[in-house]
């Protein structure tokens, strides 16, 4: 399957009505962000101090 | 010589006020003046309440010869970005799906300025949803040159403070949203710490990342604004319990002795030369004021874009996963592929630009810790045409988008123009819940180069030279 076809396949899964416009760009958008990305994958993440915002509040907060 | 009211900073404005040689009906009525002569021009405003604007500034006005003076924002007039409920006052957030909503209740942070005594005087003109285009109403301009960008997504707050349309407003800011526009304008604009301001109210993009500020004319303007603004709200879980200090009250005190630090690469590369120039000079002018310039290594801060696509766009779905479904082409193309963008990345990669978001928090508060404020310039370069906004703009969270990230608070101020007239921006970033340092460096640059005395000559027969 191509990556338009999942794309297409996937909007209709998620109950999305995109144009062949809408997904075109939707692809060029994906596939700029992935390839930024590859090039930043962390060499490790084991100790990774994980982001603060899931922390539960104190009754007294 | 009576001032000229709409071009009068609200810490001015409020002594004239409280010792009624105005009355907030004049002030109002100057403003609607402006706003039916220039806004077709400007597209400012997408809803302006002259009627009810009239009518509060009257109640105003008797509170005062009452003698119920209820402080410094008592009967100023305030404008709201067009993304923030305003009670009975419609809220279309620049979008086709929103027309006809009228909001039941008031957001916060509008109820909060509400009860300090602010007039509301309009609904401020905005991109779809803080992420698509001004396809509705127009696009917001540049009031020193209107063939250029207002910035965006608070465009229409920035252009009106700026114009004066408005002598405050407020903006909403994910990547830069408050401080890109205010800097293209001219203005000051604040995005607080994350959790110093409820969200309650706001048509949201980014549930971690958004948030909402003052967009003045002065520093000590928008200190006003975020005191009142400011404090926990039951209906925002986010917001933090973090004491509220008097934002105002440390102003004056000078910046001798406070460490600023000034990135060593990236955010000062690739500046244009005005910029650079201008950025150069402020950094300068802080040294000369007594704060001492410590150079700082973030390493991180150019590998943040990727991870900031995926994580606002990915809760931006999240947000509208609902409305997309009943009718994605209800929206307008931009809204609606950069949102619908968000659906398609895997959890892989969501987490993936979450670790990235973690090491860059870790990065930043090593180096924050030793400093009292970080300074940078708010973009690379200065505002480009309303056609390369619609075609393909460049980077404008290039330098904010960093201080979303993590949560610290970071205010734009004028620092100088450029050859065309333009504005330029410095950033100014604090440690989180120190906006008191982030306003005392802002307010002590600015009275000591008054950027903010000028006034763009289209729409002020003032000067720039």
């Amino acid at each position: 399957m191509s990556e338009r076809e999942w794309l297409r396949a996937e909007a209709k899964r998620k109950g999305l009505q995109l144009s062949e416009d809408d997904l075109e760009f939707i692809q060029e958008r994906l596939e700029a962000t992935r390839t930024a990305l590859a090039k930043l994958r962390p060499i490790q993440t084991e100790g990774l101090e994980p982001p603060g915002y899931f922390a539960p509040s104190k009754k007294s907060d | 010589m009576k001032p000229n009211l709409p071009f009068t900073h609200i810490t001015e404005l409020a002594e004239l006020v409280k010792n009624k040689k105005v009355s907030p009906v004049e002030i109002v009525q100057e403003l609607l003046t402006r706003i039916e002569q220039f806004n077709s021009q400007l597209n400012s405003y997408i809803t302006t309440c002259a009627d009810s604007a009239l009518a509060t500034a009257r109640q105003a006005e008797a509170e005062i010869q009452a003698g119920h003076y209820r402080g410094a924002l008592h009967g100023i007039p305030v404008s709201h970005k067009d993304l923030s409920w305003t009670k009975g006052v419609r809220t279309t957030a620049h979008s086709k799906t929103l027309l006809e909503f009228i909001p039941e209740t008031n957001a916060t942070h509008v109820e909060r300025l509400e009860k300090a005594g602010m007039v509301l005087l309009g609904k401020t003109n905005t991109t779809e949803f803080a992420c698509g285009d001004m396809h509705l109403f127009g696009k917001s301009c540049n009031p020193w040159d209107i063939t250029r960008s207002s910035g965006a997504s608070s465009g229409g707050s920035a252009n009106a403070v700026a114009a004066g349309l408005a002598v405050a407003a407020t903006g909403t800011d994910t990547g830069g949203s408050t401080r890109v526009p205010a800097s293209f304008c001219g203005v000051v604009g604040v995005k607080a710490t994350f959790g110093r301001v409820s969200r309650y109210g706001i048509f949201p993009l980014s549930y971690t990342m958004d948030s909402v500020g003052p967009i003045t004319r002065t520093v000590a303007d928008a200190a006003l604004m975020l005191n009142a603004m400011s404090g926990c709200d039951p209906l925002d879980s986010s917001t933090s319990h973090e004491t509220v200090p008097d934002f105002t009250s440390s102003l004056r005190q000078g910046i001798k002795g406070l460490v600023l630090g000034v990135p060593e690469h990236y955010f000062f590369e690739g500046l244009e030369p005005a910029v650079a120039k201008a950025t150069e000079a402020a950094l300068k002018q802080l040294e000369s004021l007594g704060a001492k310039l410590q150079v700082v290594r973030l390493p991180m801060a150019a590998d943040l874009s990727a991870a900031a696509n995926i994580l606002v766009m990915g809760e931006a779905f999240s947000q509208h996963a609902a409305r997309l479904r009943e009718g994605a082409q209800g929206y307008g193309p931009k809204a609606r592929r950069r949102i619908c963008s968000g659906a398609f990345f895997s959890s892989a990669e969501f987490l993936q630009a979450a670790q990235i978001r973690t090491l860059w928090i870790r990065e930043l508060g090593t180096v924050m810790r030793q400093v009292d404020a970080l300074i940078t310039p708010t973009l690379p370069f200065t505002a480009f045409s309303v056609e390369t906004w619609e075609d393909n703009p460049p980077d404008t969270s290039w330098a904010t988008r960093h201080f979303n990230f993590s949560g610290h608070p970071a205010m734009t101020v004028p620092c100088g123009f450029d050859e065309q007239g333009l504005p330029i921006g410095l950033q100014i970033v604090a440690n989180a819940f120190d906006e008191a340092t982030m306003f005392r460096v802002g307010h002590a640059y600015e009275q000591t180069t008054k950027w903010y005395e000028r006034r763009p000559v289209l729409f002020a027969g003032g000067s720039h030279v």
